[in-house]
């Protein structure tokens, strides 16, 4: 017995001395491995705090459903992209993740940031950050099901609702009134005994209780922003731009009736951009003082106390040479948005405040000012053409012809002296 | 010495462990086997993509004149596809471009994408790295910028962070090889239920055995009955959870590299994917070795808090029930979802630290006093204090704890009725105020011959705690069995269906073609949408919808194919005049083609492997018991008649148990509706047209596989019989059981064993689809009847022999099981 149990122990340690052999016999390795310590380098990034300008007063409405917005907060500014929310180091110009983890990969249920989407956006109140975050890493079907909290002052998260595996929050268009966020979530039909019913909803920030209105369709009413006194909503039917006093939606008036889809509020003012004309106009909340500021194809507003900052569509040519001896040259146009433009609130005073450069076309995005500093995002479709290819038939092949340029970046416009900061998004 | 030799004959003779450590043994390389399987099923074989590594490491030139010529071949196909999509033909499939290097077991294009797959995780290993380091920079610098105490906690872990991967940036190289064998060995962390549960058992019997004998009090009084005793029982506990650690590692290591096979066990361990975090500069041979260890620490961690349960509590079935919960409590901890940040609970419990991967895979640290400590340090040191701390405890309390006279608690089975009664409750409130002490209650009632046996069978023998085990153990896998593994195509056709669901008629088939087609366009305008976007021609916003509906339908398309073929075997059946419905037949599919319930068959040779070998057990020096039954008022005749009832009542609840886990999970899971459409609905069953429904061939099922389970227990309680020993008749009944199954699984060619595979009829569909598929409709009765007419057999011959041996065999020593 007393053999057996120590041959039993000899057999072990010989087994594990074999196994933890540090005797390395000849693996094969890569001879081309790449370690890329070095950096790329970049424009020098300076940080001019100085203020000239501010959007204390203004309000700008984005009524699209993908509410990609980034957000400035106490003069702090929050990017979000898949799985992650950012936070710009002013003075390093680079977005420094929110997750501490250096080693956390985003990737697992461990990270409070993971499956937060892009398209969802977020949105800042009271200090604290509320986003949404779903079941799964960034895929568009993992719809969020969980409304988050992050508190910026000591960093710590709570889940301030949970949905039940059917149910999502289908609306990103959120909107802050008196202590109450409001958004549109898929809810639970008792007839269709489904979730396929969509709802006006509304969470109190303090309790975290819970309310729904229901509507009959989602799409009546698109929330899109608020203040202490008003719900800014968008009557999606009759396309309209209207305020409600209350959350019951029974005291509402309409500011706008003939909008493209880009507001702006500044004080006892609205900018729009009008359907008739397809100009910036602006008038009184009340509806009197209709002022059209002359400025036409606006591609997308944004406003400051000072200016408002907008760029128009361009037509943006590109040429393909003969492809031999005696054939013309094909031509083709393509809109796009490369220059950004400012103008003081009655439309005077236009200057430009960044231009791309020749042959490099841009699609810019949403957008965010701080002081000084409008943050543009872009690279939103495509920046640049490599070789112009043409098709089969002879004409331009736009597909083969442009090169998006990836990952997403913001540039940082400085808005008096339009020197450009590229500020790279890290990659997921 | 001696009396550590004398503790371990003691427990060398609580068979009930041993045999149960066998069976935990083979119920672990029957699931570690599986998980290999799984795991190697959806990959190329492994000497295939040996092949290709080889030709790109020692014969660059020729493979890349091979992959050249096979990207042109790729080239050509896709010109093909697109021109067939320009014409509108979306349904064109280029000729498939033939193997160059791979066998027909798979392809060149696996090849190559196993191989560029390997080729970019360990180039871009250098890039994880640098990203962590610059990451903890940049933190470094915010906090730096938002006035953070450098002596905090979270500044002090991004100085660690920075310091370990620097280290593995420099000193870490990955051999280039294909791994196999290792990810699966390394991540299966169901085997430390099984050991926790010896050591359950173990420490168990270790430390109440005097107790249950009586023999407590007086081995106090003697010499060495205190402190010298309980250190030969600690010594036994640990090498008895140190062997247990340490075979079954062995087990899995040799199930896995039969399977799977390894690679080089030199390589860094960052060479596996899930260790690519890891901090520590080791090989995968050197993580092995340290794993075990860590499984070690762990387990004996667990033995020290299972020894003082053990003390304290003396009676076997508290002690077993609070060692179930500490283990319980460490499983919970293991699987439940914590609030954000506090993950630490899900990787530092007992169960999933022992494994060792978690603790391994990424650097993790706890904060002890503003000092990041990893888990691994804390783990392994947290680990020696409780199993020092733990025996000095458990020594502690076994020498001064007094001892518990044990009292026959008479609980039967009329005694808990009674307790139910008015008037009892009243005597009892009465009688609370009386002396603390209690009498022995003394049994002065008879129970019925079959309550009786029924209250041996599941209740003395203990087998109940088994039972409870496996049900939760299979609870645990319930999941991963039925799991829906392509869930995304499964949800696509769940949604069809339910829209389509119910009779097959034209105009639902005529709605799939023309959804079809309504894919096929969607798709097909994509380059034409983009064309009119960029030229203005389409603004933004309809674009973007163009776009969401665009990437739903391409997604969609890939597995509408399933709608499709269901429309075409419908459509088949009904020009044949048979009935059939559209209906989402995935969760049917799971209850009907499950395989046999293991689970279910190992609580069956639990509980009744001891039905007549217990009468023939020494309990004193008198002999057996069953030679005093057979002069007896009720005879032998009727005590094995009423043996045979208890057999078949707690079969059915057994059955019941079992078979109700799956249906109450897949039926959450998946649904079980439709109940009243034909069975042919069912594209599983399509062999089996004789015009039933599915509900009623839900029932026929049942009682299918109730009559395999029902013929199972009848050969483990003949066996039992003839037998006359637990073991002896649990190894018999398991092979005659499982023994053609496992043959037919692992060496299908020798199929001739599927006709005397029982557990064909424990699963029931499989029989029933081998009578009706290919083979013929008599095969199932005439298996049915063979099966039958065998167990009736083999219980006659049992019953004869137990009523007509009159030599009582005299057995030698061993605990005594009560």
């Amino acid at each position: 017995m007393k053999k057996a149990l120590l041959s039993l122990i000899m057999l072990a340690i010989m087994l594990l001395s074999l196994i933890s052999c540090t005797q390395t016999p000849e693996l094969p390795y890569l001879t081309d491995e790449t370690a890329t310590n070095e950096t790329k380098e970049k424009a020098s990034y300076t940080y001019n705090p100085d203020i000239e300008d501010s959007a204390n007063n203004t309000m700008n409405i984005v009524s699209t459903i993908m509410d990609d917005v980034p957000s400035s907060y106490n003069g702090e500014l929050y990017f979000n992209s898949w799985d992650m929310l950012y936070k710009l180091n002013k003075e390093t110009g680079k977005m420094n993740e929110m997750c501490k983890d250096p080693v956390c990969k985003h990737d697992t249920k461990e990270c409070p940031f993971f499956g937060q989407q892009w398209q969802t956006g977020f949105h800042i109140y009271d200090n604290k950050i509320i986003y949404l975050r779903g079941r799964e890493k960034h895929a568009l079907r993992g719809e969020p099901n969980r409304i988050l909290l992050y508190d910026i002052e000591n960093g710590s998260f709570r889940s301030i609702y949970d949905y039940s595996i059917d149910a999502t929050v289908f609306s990103m268009d959120y909107s802050f009134h008196g202590g109450e966020m409001y958004f549109h979530e898929r809810v639970y039909d008792e007839d269709t005994k489904e979730f396929d019913k969509y709802a006006l909803t509304c969470l109190d920030l303090s309790t975290f209780d819970k309310e729904v209105f229901y509507t009959e369709d989602y799409r009546k009413i698109s929330v899109v922003g608020g203040d202490d006194n008003n719900i800014y909503y968008i009557d999606l039917l009759n396309k309209k731009l209207c305020v409600a006093k209350n959350r019951d939606f029974n005291n509402t008036s309409v500011l706008v009736d003939d909008h493209a889809g880009y507001f702006a509020l500044y004080k006892d003012r609205v900018f729009y951009v009008s359907s008739e004309t397809g100009t910036l106009s602006s008038k009184k909340l009340d509806g009197s003082d209709k002022k059209d500021l002359g400025i036409s194809d606006i591609y997308y507003m944004y406003i400051t106390d000072k200016y408002v900052y907008y760029w128009q569509r361009i037509e943006y040519d590109i040429v393909a040479p003969p492809v031999s001896p005696g054939k013309e040259e094909q031509r083709d146009t393509i809109p796009l948005a490369n220059e950004i433009y400012r103008c003081t609130h009655d439309g005077k005073n236009v200057e430009v405040v960044y231009k791309a450069y020749d042959g490099e076309p841009l699609e810019m995005g949403d957008v965010v000012y701080v002081p000084n500093m409008l943050y543009v995002f872009e690279g939103y479709l495509y920046t640049t053409f490599t070789e112009i290819s043409l098709k089969d038939d002879g004409t331009i092949d736009r597909d083969a012809s442009t090169n998006s340029r990836g990952p997403f970046s913001y540039m940082r416009v400085n808005c008096n002296t339009g020197e450009v900061y590229i500020i790279e998004m890290p990659e997921i | 010495m001696r009396l550590f030799t004398g503790e371990f004959r003691k427990l060398l003779g609580a068979k009930y462990i041993w045999i149960a450590l066998c069976i935990m043994l083979l119920l672990n390389v029957y699931l570690i086997s599986e998980r290999a399987k799984e795991n190697i099923m959806y990959s190329p074989p492994a000497d295939e993509v040996d092949k290709v590594f080889d030709l790109y490491i020692n014969d660059r030139a020729d493979f890349d004149e091979k992959y050249t010529q096979y990207k042109e071949k790729m080239d050509l196909n896709d010109k093909l596809r697109k021109e067939a999509r320009d014409r509108g033909d979306y349904d064109y499939s280029p000729p498939r471009i033939p193997n160059v290097i791979a066998s027909d077991a798979t392809s060149d294009t696996m090849l190559y994408h196993t191989l560029f797959n390997r080729i970019e995780y360990v180039q871009s290993y250098k890039d994880e790295v640098n990203k962590i380091i610059e990451r903890a920079y940049d933190n470094l610098a915010e906090f730096k910028e938002s006035g953070v105490d450098d002596s905090s906690y979270i500044v002090k872990y991004q100085h660690k962070v920075i310091k370990y991967y620097q280290k593995c940036l420099d000193e870490v190289r990955i051999g280039f090889e294909n791994l196999r064998g290792w990810d699966t060995l390394f991540t299966f962390e169901t085997t430390n239920i099984f050991i926790f549960f010896f050591v359950i058992m173990v420490s168990a019997a270790l430390f109440t055995a005097e107790n249950q004998s009586g023999f407590a009090s007086i081995l106090r009084t003697v010499r060495r009955g205190r402190a010298p005793t309980s250190l030969a029982k600690i010594a036994v506990l640990l090498i008895c959870s140190a062997s247990a650690v340490l075979v079954f590692t062995l087990s899995n290591y040799l199930c896995v590299g039969s399977i799977c096979g390894y690679s080089s066990e030199f390589n860094a361990i960052q060479a596996l994917p899930k260790f690519v975090s890891c901090r520590h500069i080791i090989t995968i041979g050197q993580y092995f070795t340290y794993s075990i260890f860590i499984k070690l620490a762990g387990t004996l961690a667990f033995s020290a808090l299972a020894s003082i349960i053990a003390i304290s509590l003396k009676k076997i079935h508290s002690v077993y029930i609070c060692e179930i919960i500490l283990m319980g409590i460490n499983l919970i901890l293991a699987v439940i979802e914590f609030g954000i940040g506090m993950l630490q609970f899900n990787i530092l419990n007992l169960f999933t630290a022992t494994s060792a991967f978690e603790l391994y895979m990424r650097y993790r640290a706890v904060n002890i006093f503003s000092e990041p400590v990893g888990y691994v340090e804390f783990f392994a040191v947290s680990c020696v204090v409780i199993l020092i701390a733990g025996y000095a405890v458990a020594m502690f309390l076994f020498c001064k704890l007094r001892t518990v006279t044990v009292i026959r608690s008479g609980l039967t089975i009329k005694s808990i009725i009674d307790s139910l009664n008015p008037k009892r409750i009243a005597e009892k409130l009465r009688s609370a105020k009386a002396s603390s002490t209690q009498k022995p209650k003394i049994r002065n009632h008879s129970l019925s011959l079959f309550s009786h046996e029924m209250y041996k069978v599941n209740i003395v023998s203990r087998a109940f705690i088994g039972v409870v085990i496996i049900l939760l153990v299979k609870a645990f896998f319930v999941p991963s069995m039925f799991e829906n593994r392509s869930e995304y195509s499964d949800s696509v056709f769940k949604e069809y269906m339910t829209v389509l669901n119910g009779e097959y008629t034209e105009e639902k088939s005529q709605y799939i073609v023309e959804e079809r087609r309504r894919l096929s366009t969607v798709v097909g305008q994509h380059s034409a949408m983009n064309d009119k976007y960029l030229s203005g021609e389409l603004p933004l916003k309809e674009y973007e919808v163009y776009l969401r509906e665009y990437y739903t339908a391409l997604s969609i398309q890939d597995v509408f194919h399933l709608v499709s073929d269901r429309d075409a075997y419908l459509r088949e059946l009904n020009e044949q005049g048979t009935k059939a419905d559209f209906i989402y037949d995935t969760g049917w599919k799971k209850l009907f083609d499950s395989s046999p319930d293991l689970f279910l068959i190992a609580a069956v040779l639990l509980v009744f492997c001891g039905t007549f070998s217990c009468e023939h057990s020494k309990f004193s020096s008198g002999g057996e018991f069953a030679a005093i039954i057979r002069p007896t008022v009720k005879s032998s005749q009727k005590t094995s008649v009423a043996k045979y009832l208890t057999v078949i009542v707690t079969s059915f609840i057994l059955f019941i148990l079992f078979y109700l886990q799956d249906v109450v999970f897949i039926a959450s899971e998946y649904g079980l509706g439709d109940l009243s459409s034909p069975l042919v609905s069912v594209f599983l069953m399509k062999d089996v047209n004789v015009g039933m429904s599915i509900g009623h061939y839900l029932v026929f099922l049942g009682i299918l596989r109730f009559a395999g389970v029902l013929t199972v227990a009848f050969i483990c309680c003949a066996m039992s019989e003839l037998a006359r020993s637990v073991v002896a008749s649990i190894s018999i009944s398991a092979a005659t059981v499982l023994l053609p199954y496992a043959v037919v699984n692992f060496s299908p060619e020798i199929s001739f064993l599927k006709y005397i595979d029982l557990t064909s009829l424990v699963s029931g569909t499989k029989l029933v689809l081998m009578s009706f598929g290919k083979g013929n409709a008599l095969i199932l009765i005439i298996f049915l009847v063979c099966a039958l007419l065998f167990m009736a057999a083999l219980s006659l011959f049992a019953i004869r022999k137990f009523n007509s041996d009159t030599v009582a065999t005299v057995r030698s020593g061993g605990i005594r099981k009560v």
